[in-house]
């Protein structure tokens, strides 16, 4: 799927983001969040079927170190290599996964980076580490390190008020699924957060727990210019359902995607729910049990333009607010 | 006699473990370098060390650095790369992709960034006079001596580019992101071809590429260890293997490598700090790391250079600059085994070393590295010090006492006694004490003995 986005509408987009400022206070940078409750990442080899759950082997991630930090920091990768119990194997596993990181101009702010697509100028920037992973002991079930890196190697944005990297993971080759997380930490060789960071996507695609009371969910920042937005979910398998909550939405359900298929709804906004976070809940279907279930979700305003999921839910998360009517009693 | 002179320091702040020390001068916010993040260090030819940093670039002149940024004419503050021509002309490549070239008392800037073309990642000279910069995104540009920049295709350039060394001839080894090219420079198409991607190179970047001798070089990749090349240019044939393959991760994550005029090889890593080997070719062989646990200052190292008097300099990532003090200064603690920080004497002849640290005598190794016994010192006064120590010929150690006298001990094992040199105080406070042809000479703060 390729979405044209105007550089007009962009502007909006970041003027948004800056409008309600990144308040994460020392929440762990982790990709999945903690709040998402998402065990993994997933990104499939190039010779992969889209049928089992990613629709393009390439999954974007930015990660957003504030100006006020000026120390090292490290972006970590939590079991890189495709092999072993956690990642998916199809056949023998034979699955190559580079994962790079690029800072500098356009990194970001590259309309093709944040296309959802790996099409074009998406690889923006300047690359400051690569490192290609196979199967191996070594980093099974284990943290690789990339770094250190300086704020000054990353993109400045003085709307998002800070610096952006960008890491891409692609399916070099291979046909099996590498489950991996993310962490931007202070430290080389543990996982502690920076203050004030934060991690997002445009396009997120990740496994769903095989647990059948687990629920899941992601949070896409609505602008202060969101009008209406499509929600497109890939691959969804009948596993459970998917609803919305906002300021204003009590958790509407939307339509499902079948096998290899998106599916797209449309949801009006409201004038209470811009500049806040949405959350979209994975509810797993707890009749029967989809196993190693992976999914992609988009979200999209009235103009086609992809908004971001913040693994830190910018304004924190959302809570539908009870609108109470006062109603005048007739004096008779 | 002692063959070398070994200064044994005791520092205050030293580290717990025992065995060598490497010591460090750094350099930072009081001398005026303000910019703790060191991506490139060079000397130009009056001696000045150029430091680029993050966020402008320094030059230092032995006891203050002086700060250029875009207001001075620089093309970018992110230097990226410094480099001294043959001619003596300064080139600073940016992470814009530009380049700032000191020319005379003024910089000149070419190769004006755009948004796209990325990093300069190396800037090298050939042996014809042509300046080659490489740059992340934009491949290769030639520039001659009127600085005209002309872009040079290249047949692999599809991927990032990042190091890039003459080989003479024409030909070249140029690194990317993932392979090792042997490169040839066809002039009048203006074009790098590609004459083999070098077989055997495991795939990561190539991070720096030097001549170890003529004609040979060793190429460092960022993970996977390091390589030796050699190539004749006559026939453009080359010969390729594996120095060390990283098979224990020691050398994850280099930035580079020097080869200093005294035949060490030093790696160095943004996570393991310093690797240092000794050797040529196939023989390289791993000597030793210089980290935080003996010295270093933090384990993430990003440039490394030496000067014209063989000075090392450490270009930190995150803590400023260091300079190695000295080559043949090894700097000794020994932790608790001592009980005390104070090294008061030192003496010694080829079978080993004695020491006064604290108020006890300990003899040490030949290498001084260890401790192999210690023993209660003599004195009349409690708190006294032994202002020196003498080991004669014939065995007998000699201590001179700041208040207590003259003391010697006998041909075999440590029993003091004491030797009368007055009954004036200052005549037994002894300052000095040596011995020749037979004969113990003594210095007093009055009288000298002999």
């Amino acid at each position: 799927m390729v979405i044209n986005i105007s550089r007009f509408i962009r502007c909006f987009i970041c003027m948004g983001v800056l409008s309600v400022g990144c308040v994460t206070g020392t929440i762990s940078q982790s990709a999945p969040g903690e709040d998402e409750n998402i065990p993994f990442l997933v990104t499939f080899g190039a010779n992969s079927e889209t049928s089992w759950g990613d629709d393009d082997f390439c999954q974007i991630f930015f990660f957003l170190v504030p100006k006020s930090y000026t120390d090292p920091f490290y972006i970590r990768v939590f079991d890189p290599d495709t092999g072993g119990e956690l990642d998916e194997m199809k056949g023998d596993f034979n699955t190559t996964v580079r994962f790079t990181v690029f800072g500098s101009n356009g990194a970001w702010s590259d309309d093709d980076a944040k296309n959802v697509d790996p099409v074009g100028n998406y690889e923006s920037g300047n690359m400051l580490a690569s490192r290609t992973f196979t199967q191996s002991n070594r980093f099974d079930q284990e943290w690789y390190t990339f770094g250190p890196f300086h704020q000054k190697e990353g993109e400045y944005s003085e709307k998002l008020d800070g610096y952006v990297f960008k890491v891409i993971a692609k399916g070099v080759d291979g046909d099996d699924g590498n489950l991996y997380k993310y962490f931007m930490s202070t430290e080389q060789k543990e996982n502690k957060a920076i203050e004030g960071g934060n991690v997002f996507t445009y396009e997120y695609t990740f496994r769903l727990s095989n647990n059948q009371n687990n629920v899941s969910q992601i949070y896409p920042y609505l602008d202060d210019k969101v009008i209406s937005i499509k929600i497109l979910n890939y691959d969804w398998d009948n596993d459970g359902f998917i609803r919305v909550v906002s300021v204003a939405k009590r958790g509407e359900l939307i339509a499902l995607s079948n096998e290899d298929e998106w599916k797209e709804n449309n949801l009006p906004i409201k004038e209470n729910e811009r500049n806040t976070s949405m959350e979209i809940q994975f509810i797993k279907n707890n009749s029967q049990l989809i196993r190693n279930n992976n999914v992609v979700v988009i979200v999209q305003n009235q103009y086609g333009e992809s908004l971001p999921f913040f693994v830190i839910p910018i304004g924190g998360r959302p809570v539908y607010k009870y609108s109470i009517r006062v109603k005048a009693i007739d004096k008779k | 006699m002692l063959r070398n002179i070994i200064l044994l320091l005791i520092i205050a702040f030293s580290f717990e473990a025992s065995g060598q020390d490497y010591f460090f001068r750094q350099y930072t916010n009081e001398e005026g370098l303000h910019h703790s993040f060191i991506y490139s260090i060079d000397q130009d030819s009056d001696g000045f060390i150029w430091v680029g940093t993050a966020e402008g670039l320094y030059r230092f002149n032995g006891f203050d650095f002086e700060y250029f940024t875009t207001e001075e004419g620089l093309a970018d503050n992110f230097v990226a790369k410094i480099f001294k021509d043959k001619g003596g002309k300064m080139w600073i490549g940016h992470q814009s992709g530009s380049v700032s070239v000191l020319s005379g008392i003024d910089f000149v800037v070419m190769n004006e960034s755009s948004e796209t073309q990325g990093i300069v990642t190396d800037i090298t000279q050939d042996d014809q006079g042509f300046i080659w910069v490489m740059v992340q995104n934009q491949g290769l540009l030639i520039v001659n001596e009127d600085l005209e920049v002309n872009p040079v295709s290249f047949s692999a350039e599809q991927e990032p580019l990042s190091r890039i060394a003459c080989l003479g001839n024409d030909h070249f080894l140029v690194g990317s992101q993932e392979s090792l090219y042997l490169s040839k420079y066809e002039k009048d198409a203006g074009s790098m071809v590609v004459l083999n991607k070098v077989e055997g190179y495991p795939g990561s970047k190539v991070v720096d590429i030097f001549p170890e001798t003529p004609g040979k070089y060793i190429v460092v990749s960022q993970e996977d260890g390091i390589y030796w090349f050699a190539f004749d240019s006559l026939s453009a044939e080359y010969t390729f293997f594996t120095i060390d393959d990283n098979a224990d991760g020691v050398l994850d994550n280099l930035q580079g490598g020097i080869l200093d005029s005294k035949g060490n090889l030093w790696l160095y890593s943004m996570r393991n700090g310093i690797i240092q080997y000794w050797g040529k070719g196939q023989d390289l062989t791993r000597m030793g790391m210089v980290t935080t646990e003996n010295g270093l200052i933090s384990n993430n190292v990003r440039s490394v250079f030496e000067d014209f008097e063989g000075n090392l300099w450490f270009g930190m990532y995150g803590e400023g600059l260091l300079r190695y003090v000295d080559n043949n200064l090894r700097f000794y603690n020994y932790g608790e085994e001592t009980g005390s920080m104070r090294t008061y004497s030192i003496t010694g002849n080829d079978e080993g070393l004695f020491a006064v640290i604290g108020n006890r005598l300990f003899r040490l190794n030949k290498g001084g590295d260890s401790i192999m016994n210690s023993y209660p010192l003599p004195g009349k006064y409690s708190g006294d010090v032994v202002n020196t120590a003498y080991l004669a010929e014939d065995g007998r150690l000699w201590l001179g006492f700041e208040q207590s006298g003259l003391y010697v001990s006998g041909p075999s094992g440590f029993r003091f006694r004491t030797v009368f040199i007055s009954d004036n105080n200052l005549a037994n406070s002894v300052n000095h004490i040596t011995g020749k042809d037979g004969y113990i000479w003594v210095g007093t703060k009055k009288v000298y003995a002999g």
